[in-house]
């Protein structure tokens, strides 16, 4: 009998996580849940997942910030890192910076609000 | 800031602290106007509805809704526009906060425990409700520390979990996550519909919310779909709770026990109810949203049972084949991109 896959879902949107904990177990995944970037690195260290959905735009440390540490580790660079990413075109004023001009090395993206069937498309192709 | 808790204490993800906010209670019989226009005043000075919970069916019609601290003197130019007996359908309460505690997993024991423990700590509760994750309860401001010391007598949180007071950090500055945007068609990502559901209806004194009758028909109920308690005239809560198919007999008894007991205590079962729930993202971070679904649904006739939306997601409860109704005409409000 194969184990199921472990995949960490870290977003600061309790509501977001937990629906896509339901979907991605309802899919025979393994879940963990985090809801900062910080908590998230302890999690992986607790137990190495398959792959990450990662917010960018988390308290203590941001999704970008720790995708690019995993990818910078040699334990953790395997790890599939998806990015949820804000749509910016619909808004139309933010205070926020935007890291223009970063490239990050996560394995993919998905913008905000984002299709939970799309996200199983993405996290099934990348395992 | 923790004793450290029981043996059996519960695991939880978070806790969430809110800033000071106003409560803004709407009721009697201008309210449906006083509410609707309240809402188009927020929407247009763009201010956020944070959390907002109504009943619309007999003693339970009312309103309740929170907004930052910071909106107090444009609901004070709000009310000064009101005639007398306008005024006098509304109260604010300033001072108010929130505690959220995630997940909660439709587990009613721990919800009732959650209840039980601030109540017997004397703790007031202005409002009580559920969404996916989360169960928000609504206190005074300069409680919630004391509040969440008692909660963690019950239950336990992760070795380095988020902070309870959460500043969102992108680099290594700390930021404002609000866009404060606005959306004709607002996009979320994901609308769930719950039918054949069983609904309770408890009202009872408020001192009793910490009755250990209460707490041990949680204990014995187990799960549960959607929680909404909200205080009502005088002395009274309306406990409104839901369930997937019929209830047990047996699981209300100590209620019943109850009822007999306390006067001013009624307890109704209600079957066929259905739920639908709209699902975020960010619904704290613009304005309009609420308003955007009640005006559509109150130009269709529509009104649903309850609402209750504590800022990430919104859940309305109807009658038998109202879900159906409520998605065909919100279909151009809410999408799914």
């Amino acid at each position: 009998m194969s184990e199921k896959q472990l995949i960490l879902v870290v977003d600061d949107d309790t509501d977001l996580v937990e629906m896509i904990g339901m979907k991605l177990e309802s899919e025979d995944f393994q879940v963990a849940k985090a809801y900062d970037g910080v908590e998230a690195f302890e999690k992986i260290q607790e137990n190495k997942p398959a792959l990450i959905i990662l917010d960018v735009m988390m308290p203590r440390k941001d999704g970008y910030t720790l995708c690019d540490e995993l990818k910078n580790s040699d334990a953790y660079k395997d790890i599939v890192v998806v990015l949820l990413t804000a749509v910016t075109d619909a808004i139309s004023s933010t205070n926020y910076t935007h890291m223009g001009g970063k490239t990050t090395l996560a394995d993919d993206f998905i913008p905000k609000p984002i299709d939970l069937d799309r996200l199983m498309e993405i996290v099934k192709d990348s395992l | 800031m923790a004793d450290t808790p029981g043996a059996d204490a519960r695991g939880i993800g978070g806790i969430r602290l809110s800033e000071e906010l106003i409560q803004v209670d709407i009721c009697g019989k201008e309210s449906v106007a006083v509410l609707g226009n309240l809402l188009e005043f927020l929407s247009n000075k763009e201010i956020p509805v944070l959390h907002f919970h109504q009943g619309a069916d007999g003693a339970r019609r009312g309103t309740s809704l929170c907004l930052k601290k910071a909106a107090s003197s444009f609901l004070q130019r709000f009310l000064s526009g009101l005639s007398l007996i306008e005024q006098g359908c509304i109260s604010v309460w300033p001072g108010r906060g929130t505690i959220s505690l995630f997940p909660h997993r439709f587990d009613l024991a721990f919800c009732g425990q959650i209840i039980w423990i601030l109540r017997q700590a004397d703790i007031p509760l202005y409002g009580v409700s559920t969404s996916v994750s989360k169960m928000v309860l609504h206190t005074d401001f300069d409680l919630l520390d004391t509040a969440v010391i008692n909660i963690l007598h019950i239950c336990q949180l992760p070795k380095n979990h988020t902070p309870l007071r959460p500043k969102i950090l992108f680099g290594e500055d700390e930021v404002e996550t609000e866009a404060v945007y606005w959306e004709h068609t607002i996009r979320i990502f994901g609308i769930t519909r719950d039918k054949g559901l069983a609904e309770l209806h408890c009202d009872l004194p408020k001192a009793h919310l910490a009755d250990k009758r209460l707490l041990q028909f949680c204990q014995a109920q187990g799960r549960f779909r959607f929680l909404l308690q909200q205080n009502g005239c005088g002395n009274t809560v309306y406990l409104d709770l839901l369930f997937d198919g019929p209830l047990q007999s047996t699981y209300l008894e100590p209620l019943q026990e109850m009822a007999k007991d306390l006067e001013g205590m009624d307890l109704r079962v209600s079957h066929g109810r259905e739920m639908v729930s709209f699902h975020g993202p960010h619904f704290q971070d613009r304005h309009g949203i609420v308003r955007m679904a009640l005006w559509r649904l109150s130009q269709a006739g529509i009104v649903p049972l309850r609402t209750g939306c504590t800022g990430s997601s919104i859940h309305m409860v109807t009658e038998e084949n109202g879900v159906d109704e409520i998605i065909s005409c919100l279909e151009d409000v809410f999408v799914v991109p």
